[in-house]
């Protein structure tokens, strides 16, 4: 099969498979690295076997959802899908629980991959005669401070901060994506995502209801945990005075999706910690435990809930947490309340105050009654003092007017991290460094920043704007060019950064230079 | 009389008859537009417009726009609903809303290209639907975002292109696209007839659209076809018109 594909992609692309790293070409024409996310993908269906019920009752057709990871090499694999689209082509003898496995490596180049790799992503529709809702995900190799194990730093050294990968995060988030196609089919979806940048009342109130939360969740006494829910409420509609019907309704809607989907790792991880065989082996996957350290993972949890509450600028990311212990909180006071949840159309906030019997009157007594149980001071200077930062930085960002540069990284198949200089502030996709972004790297691809106020501004692009351009304003030297405007083994320099690149595209316009960043991998490495 | 005479007095009746059909024969252009995002190409939707020089029907999709010129309003009609909005016809060309909301709290969500716009023409030439056609390629830059349009503009369709431009075409044309049109008399005196656009987009993935004119001819519009369907409820806001 793989001398057929090769004489059917041609000379050039036998070559260039030819020259892939050899960890790319495993047995079964399939590399090592998708291997091991089709194990980790039979371990999840496995343990939905066992919990799927347990979790939410009535969730079934979990394994008939078809699943596609996207590589930064720029190879597909999808599976268990009935409409492959074009350029899919079967993997032979590859099944997962009779699952087809298909591969699109028209796009590949020759980056070596080493396992582990993890990824997330979110649910799309997808396929070429029949659209199904598909799960996507967007894999990337692990940091190596993060393969670390967790507990062996060298004496002197300091202990990771971040805990060290293992697969079982990945298969949670597997569980995670599978459960959002579940409610897709008893949940009619209204409002779409939650776009809104908080205000100094917002953060406030957004840190009580987490701190109620976790009170609540923490809490061995029922009568407790209803005070700390009814907390939770009034901090609530005391946060929602700056949004209109319709931010709230999207926040809410969002505490559901992501909420309940996040509950549905968790419930599996409390499952999981009563008694679970895995089926895969580190043989299969050597970043895999078997959940034997459990604990670590509901610990998880629990943390992301106290770090999100106290997030200044962040206001949709607190729905992953608030969502799962508005749930989990449910579960514990009303047994069996999922039962018609998701058809009803109802929120977990409504579910929590009609369950709790919380009236208006009430709600509003308890409301007055928060400075005296949260310090209300504090939480409000420090988000107050973060918030007039942001705005200052977004006055500053919009007075600079100049020569602008848009660096586009979007066709390199990643997710790019800017590294800042100082502090940065974020308003809707708008990412503001007052500092300057110090630089970013991408395989062979090195931006480097000076201290300028710079924009990461709709996930892949940056943009420097130069309020005293001398002359051109730019220099570019590169080894050949193609075309009236691709340059290879290039450099573009300005006076606020300077940006190496193997291939790129330079627009010069009226408006605003566009420098696009078309390749990631020098020809020889 | 001579031969000629005899002949043209008996084609006078048909002759007249064929121009009083012209004359209350109005534009029709139909066509098809197709879609292929992420590896599918979705079914054809078709396009249709009427022109009548002081009332214009257009239909894409599920959706018709009907304007009276003569009344100064406009109908946005949702035939499948069964419902319709009016408006003033001064309500169609409303100011813009400005590029960043007045609340902080929207701020940076809704990026809208503000595209920079260059167009040339080709040097293909072909014959689509009958009709001569030279390819102009546009292509548009904006910050985050960008877009190609290979276009094919026939230089004499068979309609009334001077009204068919200013009632159908530039209702419908941003500043720059105007700007484009003002300067090039291929485009204002004549007619799309094929187009394909590629759009990046800041974040999504990139599409292509691709129109496909069928049918261009002076005809007869069917029944009250400038005129609301009867039995369709009027609604007050665009919300309450397209909510479900």
């Amino acid at each position: 099969m793989m001398k057929k594909s090769m004489l059917a992609l041609g000379a050039a692309a036998a070559l260039l498979l030819l020259a892939l790293p050899s960890s790319a070409q495993s047995s079964g024409g399939l590399p090592d690295y998708a291997r091991i996310d089709l194990r980790r993908l039979e371990e999840t269906w496995n343990l939905l076997d066992r919990f799927a019920e347990r979790i939410w009752p009535g969730w079934k057709g979990y394994q008939d959802v078809p699943f596609r990871f996207n590589y930064p090499n720029g190879v597909q694999m999808l599976v268990g899908h009935p409409s492959p689209t074009d350029g899919f082509e079967l993997v032979p003898g590859v099944e997962v629980r009779g699952k087809k496995v298909y591969l699109d490596r028209r796009q590949e180049i020759p980056l070596e991959l080493k396992p582990p790799l993890s990824g997330g992503g979110g649910i799309i529709p997808f396929g070429k005669d029949k659209q199904v809702q598909m799960v996507d995900l967007h894999m990337s190799p692990v940091a190596p401070e993060r393969q670390k194990t967790a507990g062996r730093a060298p004496a002197g050294e300091k202990a990771p901060e971040v805990a060290p990968f293992s697969s079982e995060s990945q298969i949670l988030v597997n569980i995670h994506e599978i459960f959002h196609c579940y409610q897709g089919t008893v949940y009619r979806y209204r409002f779409g995502n939650l776009q809104f940048n908080t205000d100094a009342d917002y953060a406030t109130y957004a840190e009580v209801e987490g701190l109620a939360l976790e009170n609540a969740y923490l809490e061995p006494e029922e009568a407790a945990v209803r005070g700390a829910l009814k907390d939770f409420l009034a901090a609530r509609m005391l946060k929602r005075k700056s949004m209109t019907e319709l931010e709230r309704s999207r926040e809410s809607e969002d505490d559901l999706m992501e909420g309940t989907a996040v509950y549905a790792e968790t419930m599996a991880l409390e499952l999981i910690k009563q008694g679970y065989a895995p089926l895969i082996g580190a043989g299969d996957d050597p970043s895999y435990n078997g959940f034997r350290d459990v604990g670590r993972y509901l610990k998880d949890k629990l943390n992301t809930l106290k770090n999100s509450r106290s997030e200044t600028m962040d206001s949709r990311g607190k729905c992953y947490p608030f969502g799962c212990f508005q749930a989990l909180l449910l579960t514990r006071l009303f047994p069996g309340w999922q039962a018609t949840f998701f058809q009803d159309g109802t929120f977990l906030d409504q579910v929590l105050e009609t369950r709790l019997g919380l009236t208006g009157a009430e709600k509003q007594t308890v409301a007055a009654g928060l400075k005296d149980r949260y310090p209300l001071g504090e939480i409000s200077n420090r988000h107050g003092l973060l918030i007039r930062e942001r705005d200052r930085a977004l006055a500053m960002i919009g007075k600079r007017k100049g020569r602008a540069y848009i660096i586009n990284f979007k066709p390199l198949l990643e997710y790019v991290m800017p590294k800042g200089r100082g502090e940065s502030y974020t308003l809707g996709l708008v990412n503001i460094f007052p500092e300057g972004i110090a630089s970013i790297d991408v395989q062979d691809v090195s931006f480097r920043g000076e201290k300028s106020p710079m924009v990461w501004d709709q996930l892949y692009y940056a943009k420097w704007v130069d309020p005293k351009p001398r002359g051109k304003g730019y220099t570019l030297s590169f080894s050949s060019k193609e075309g009236e405007d691709i340059y290879y083994d290039a450099e573009f320099k300005t006076a606020g950064f300077v940006l190496r690149v193997p291939k790129i595209q330079v627009r010069d316009l009226k408006s605003f230079v566009k420098i696009t960043v078309l390749a990631k991998l020098n020809p020889v490495r | 009389m001579s031969n000629k005479s005899r002949q043209n007095a008996r084609l006078g009746p048909w002759l007249l008859l064929l121009l009083a059909v012209s004359a209350a024969a109005d534009d029709h252009i139909v066509s098809e537009l197709k879609r292929t995002y992420m590896g599918r190409t979705y079914p054809a939707q078709p396009s249709e417009v009427w022109n009548g020089g002081d009332k214009t029907y257009v239909r894409e999709g599920g959706v018709v726009i009907i304007t009276r010129h003569d009344l100064k309003k406009r109908w946005i009609v949702l035939p499948g609903r069964k419902k319709y909005l009016e408006e003033p016809l001064a309500a169609a060309h409303e100011k813009k809303p400005p590029s960043q909301p007045a609340r902080i709290q929207e701020y940076g969500f809704d990026y809208r290209p503000s595209y920079e716009w260059s167009i040339r023409a080709a040097s293909e030439t072909a014959t689509i639907i009958g009709l001569s056609c030279r390819k102009y390629i546009a292509r548009g830059e904006a910050e985050y975002a960008e877009e190609v349009r290979e276009i094919w503009v026939a230089s004499a369709p068979p309609i009334d292109v001077k009204s068919y431009y200013e009632q159908v075409v530039k209702p419908n044309l941003d500043d720059r696209w105007l700007k484009i049109y003002q300067d090039n008399e291929d485009l204002r005196k004549g007619l799309v007839v094929k187009s394909r656009t590629m759009t990046e987009p800041a974040i999504a993935p990139a599409s292509v659209i691709e129109l496909a004119v069928t049918t261009v001819e002076k005809a007869r519009p069917p029944g009250d076809i400038y005129e609301v369907p009867a039995g369709l409820r009027k609604v007050a806001t665009r919300a309450e018109l397209y909510a479900r």
